[in-house]
C-alpha cells in the first residue's frame, strides 16, 4: 500500500461566501442613515398659543428653504387639561391666504390611568415646486370633556395651549427604521443560508463505534467538510478520538488523521453521568475528483453507543477556514 | 442542486436587503410619505399616493383642480361652527 502524501493545511478565503456580509453591510449604511438624519433638521419656528374653542390662530409665513432633504414638519402639542380632549386642525395655506392642505386631529388625556394620553399631532411637508412663502394656521374645532365630574369640568369654555414647533430638514426615519428590522432578518437568513450551503456526500449513523462509507466527491475548487457526531455511555472517558482514514478509488490511503472530539457531558438529576456526545469535523480539499472511502473509527471504542458521518461538498463558509488539502497519488 | 441553489439563495437575500436598504435611506432622506406641497397638479397627485400618517393625523380634504376640498365628514363635522378652512369666502 501506498503511504499517504503529505497534506498541506492553510488558511484560505476561497471558500466563503461574501453574500452575508454584503448583506450586513446594507444594515450598516441604514444605521448610518439614522444616525446622522437628526442633523440634517433645523427648527424654524417654535411658539406657544393659547387657542379659545373655535378659534384659529396663523403662525408667521415660513420661507421654503433650499435644501432638497427631509420635510417641514409640524409638529403641534396640544396641551389639554385631564379628561379633556380637542379636535384640532392644521391648516397649510399659500401667499394669498388659499388652502393647499388640512390634517385634523383628536388630542386627549385622561387622568385615570398615569399619563395616558395621546396630544401631539405631527404632519410632514415636502415642498415639491412650490417657491413661495407658506402659512401655518392652528383651528380648534371642538373641545369637551371625559371624565366623571361633567358638570364642573371647564373643558368646553376654556382656552387651550398648543405648544408648535416647525422644522425643516426633518427625515422620515420610520422608513429606515423598518428597513432595518426587515434588513436585519434578511442578513441573518443570508448568512444562515450561505452556512447551511453543500451537497451531502455521504451521512451514514451506525450503533458502535465504526462507520465508513464510499462516495464520488472532490475537486480542487470544492470544500469537502466531514463532521462525525458520537454518543458514548456513562463509562466515557473525558476525551475520545476518531480515526479518519480517507482511500481513494484504487484503495490508496490517501489521509489519515487522529482527531479528538468535542465531548458534551449530560448528568443525570444525582449528578452522576448519563451519557456524552461529541463532535468533530474536519475541512478538506480533495485536488482530484475521485470515489473516496470514508472510515471512521472511535477510539477508545467500548462506550461508544452511536456513529454517525456525514460528508458535505461545494461548502461555502461565512469566513475564511483552515482546510487540509489532500493531493492526489496519481 | 443544493450546491447550486444555496449560494444563489444566500446572493438573492443579500441582493434584495441592499435594495431594500437604498429604497429606505431614499425614501427616508426625501420624505415620500410627506404631504406633498406642489404647483404642478400632476406631479402632486401622483406623490400624494404614498402619504402616511403620522400619530393619527388625518388630511381632512384633498386636492382637487388646484383647490383644496375639505372632506365631506369634514364639513359635517358634528358641532362644526365654521371656523376651519375657506369660511368666509
Amino acid at each position: 500500500m501506498t503511504m499517504p502524501a503529505e497534506p498541506r493545511r492553510y488558511t484560505t478565503a476561497k471558500f466563503s461566501e461574501p453574500a452575508p456580509i454584503v448583506a450586513f453591510g446594507a444594515v450598516v449604511a441604514i444605521v448610518a442613515a439614522l444616525v446622522i438624519s437628526p442633523f440634517f433638521s433645523r427648527t424654524v419656528l417654535q411658539e406657544r398659543i393659547n387657542l379659545a374653542p373655535n378659534a384659529t390662530a396663523t403662525l408667521p409665513p415660513i420661507e421654503p428653504r433650499a435644501n432638497r432633504i427631509g420635510a417641514l414638519r409640524v409638529d403641534v402639542r396640544a396641551r389639554v387639561p385631564r379628561n379633556t380632549w380637542v379636535t384640532f386642525e392644521v391648516q397649510i395655506r399659500d401667499r394669498e391666504g388659499n388652502p393647499l392642505a388640512a390634517a385634523l386631529k383628536q388630542a386627549w388625556r385622561r387622568s385615570s390611568a398615569g399619563s395616558d394620553e395621546n396630544t401631539r399631532g405631527l404632519l410632514d411637508l415636502r415642498r415639491e415646486d412650490l417657491n413661495q412663502p407658506v402659512q401655518i394656521a392652528i383651528a380648534s374645532l371642538e373641545q369637551g370633556s371625559t371624565g366623571l365630574n361633567l358638570s364642573n369640568s371647564p373643558a368646553l369654555s376654556t382656552s387651550i395651549p398648543f405648544d408648535i414647533t416647525v422644522r425643516d430638514g426633518v427625515v422620515d426615519t420610520r422608513f429606515l427604521w423598518s428597513g432595518f428590522w426587515v434588513g436585519l432578518v434578511l442578513s441573518g437568513f443570508a448568512a444562515l443560508t450561505a452556512v447551511n450551503s453543500g451537497q451531502m456526500a455521504l451521512h451514514k449513523t451506525i450503533g458502535e463505534s465504526d462507520v465508513d462509507g464510499r462516495a464520488r466527491l472532490g475537486g480542487s475548487d470544492k470544500l469537502v467538510r466531514a463532521i462525525v457526531t458520537v454518543e458514548s455511555d456513562e463509562t466515557t472517558p473525558p476525551v475520545l478520538h476518531a480515526e479518519l482514514a480517507i482511500k481513494d478509488g484504487q484503495g490508496n490511503l490517501v489521509y489519515e488523521a487522529k482527531i479528538p472530539l468535542r465531548l458534551t457531558m449530560h448528568r443525570d438529576d444525582d449528578g452522576s453521568l448519563d451519557r456524552a456526545t461529541g463532535k468533530c469535523q474536519i475541512d478538506l480539499v480533495l485536488s482530484r475528483e475521485d470515489s473516496y472511502g470514508f472510515s471512521v473509527e472511535i477510539v477508545p471504542d467500548a462506550p461508544v453507543d452511536r456513529t454517525t458521518l456525514k460528508v458535505l461538498q461545494n461548502v461555502r463558509t461565512l469566513r475564511s477556514v483552515e482546510v487540509t488539502e489532500v493531493a492526489s497519488l496519481a | 442542486m443544493s450546491c447550486l441553489v444555496v449560494p444563489m439563495l444566500s446572493k438573492s437575500i443579500a441582493l434584495a436587503t441592499l435594495v431594500i436598504a437604498l429604497l429606505a435611506i431614499y425614501s427616508s432622506y426625501t420624505q415620500v410619505g410627506a404631504l406633498h406641497l406642489s404647483q404642478s397638479q400632476q406631479r402632486r397627485q401622483r406623490q400624494q399616493r404614498y402619504y402616511w400618517g403620522r400619530s393619527g393625523m388625518v388630511l381632512s380634504g384633498r386636492r382637487y383642480r388646484d383647490r383644496w376640498e375639505p372632506t365631506p365628514n369634514r364639513q359635517t363635522y358634528s358641532t362644526f361652527r365654521g371656523g376651519g378652512i375657506g369660511s368666509g369666502k
